[in-house]
């Protein structure tokens, strides 16, 4: 059972389509596990789609006839493609990964890049265009640890399997948790089951021990990109 | 068809389902009339949406193509529309919604110089934000909402108008709008949430 949800911010930033892709990524990957939090979003699009409807049109270079040439100038076959996209969604459920995640991972996690640190630790990043954040999963082995660490921006972070615990809560799949610039935490994974979570960095994490030198070249590399 | 086709009242609020049969005839006979009916209304919305956004020059540089791609998804997805989940403007508008994502990622390569290289085609806007809701939402849910936000939209304080229609039409995140508007975080979240109690949606904010 989901207990921790994007707040009304993330929600409207996310249903009027401006939240930053890798945050966006994240309430994504939340939608999928929770019901509550999807029925908000097409309200919310109903207020943007309101406004919309009442706002000043402008009027355009584009007239219908070009457009229409384009449109018969497009390869046959187009709309089958995105018919395919949206059968093969259809047939997710909440057990499996969001869709998203399987696209990006080529519905393979073993293949990937993972980064070991220490022994119960691995991360993998993607680039997906959003130059200001650091996307990555991470897995924490069963009973192990995450690094003690703490943030120097925002990070968000979706439970995909198994859980995990800090010194506050325990956490479970779809919990979308959210630690700001400062706070410290050392998670640790249930005893019973690795955890594998998705996770966004606005700037880079400092480690607060001996892990920290392990740590450098994946403090080095959030510089570069923050 | 033809009915439709001779009532030639492009600004009909009253009628949203008029759009969705324009659209399904769109979808199902190919119907270039109805489609002409829709670019006529939507596409000057759309051109405007696109000013919504950020600065000037950006718009300028998005707007008649923000408008053409999203006519074009008009016309090649028309087949994906279900009206008994969504209507034709929102559906609209939700299209138009994902190619701004989409063509604001595409130009932020030259808009920003710390700007990553990466390959577009791995991740589009309809990968993360659905195009058309799924079954939690039907569209008698959706027109009733519709209204109830224009019943009270205009009794709305006009600072927490303003603040809404920076947030969920011109495209700036909460943390943009408080820069745009010198205002705290905390105002500008405090006034987006007593707007939407207002409107009275059925969501716990």
């Amino acid at each position: 059972m989901t207990k921790y949800h994007p707040d009304t911010r993330f929600i409207s930033d996310f249903a009027a389509g401006s939240l930053p892709m890798s945050q966006a990524l994240c309430v994504s990957a939340h939608l999928h596990y929770c019901d509550e939090c999807k029925q908000k979003v097409p309200q919310l699009t109903d207020l943007g789609s309101t406004l919309f409807d009442k706002s000043a049109p402008m009027s355009l270079d584009l007239d219908f006839e070009s457009l229409m040439e384009r449109i018969d100038s497009l390869p046959e076959g187009n709309d089958d493609a995105s018919n395919a996209d949206l059968s093969a969604s259809t047939q997710t459920t909440k057990s499996s990964l969001p869709d998203v995640l399987s696209k990006i991972t080529n519905n393979n996690l073993e293949t990937l890049n993972w980064r070991r640190i220490g022994k119960s630790f691995s991360y993998t990043e993607f680039n997906i265009g959003d130059a200001l954040r650091e996307t990555s999963l991470f897995n924490i082995k069963a009973g192990g640890n995450v690094p003690k660490h703490m943030h120097e921006g925002d990070e968000i972070t979706v439970v995909l399997k198994g859980s995990f615990s800090d010194q506050d809560d325990h956490y479970q799949v779809g919990d979308f948790i959210v630690r700001t610039a400062g706070e410290v935490h050392t998670p640790v994974a249930a005893q019973d089951e690795d955890c594998l979570c998705l996770s966004t960095l606005d700037a880079p994490i400092k480690m607060t021990n001996w892990f920290y030198r392990l740590l450098i070249p994946f403090v080095r590399r959030t510089t570069q990109t923050a | 068809m033809l009915q439709l086709m001779q009532q030639k009242e492009p600004n009909n609020p009253k009628d949203p389902t008029r759009w969705n049969s324009l659209l399904i005839s769109v979808a199902t006979d190919r119907s270039r009339a109805a489609f002409q009916v829709l670019f006529e209304h939507f596409a000057p919305l759309i051109k405007s949406y696109a000013y919504k956004v950020t600065e000037l020059s950006k718009a300028e540089i998005l707007a008649e193509e923000l408008a053409q791609e999203t006519m074009i998804k008009v016309w090649v997805k028309g087949h994906t529309f279900d009206p008994s989940k969504s209507s034709a403007g929102t559906w609209i508008f939700t299209i138009a919604r994902n190619t701004r994502i989409d063509l604001i990622r595409k130009y932020s390569k030259q808009w920003e110089a710390n700007n990553t290289e990466f390959d577009e085609n791995v991740l589009t806007a309809d990968d993360i934000w659905p195009d058309q809701t799924d079954d939690v939402y039907t569209q008698i849910e959706t027109s009733h909402n519709k209204k109830k936000i224009l019943d009270s939209i205009n009794e709305l304080p006009l600072e927490q108008i303003a603040v809404i229609k920076i947030i969920f039409l011109e495209g700036l995140t909460h943390s943009e709008a408080a820069a745009h508007l010198k205002l705290p975080l905390g105002t500008i979240k405090s006034r987006v949430r007593l707007a939407l109690q207002k409107l009275k949606l059925s969501i716990d904010v």
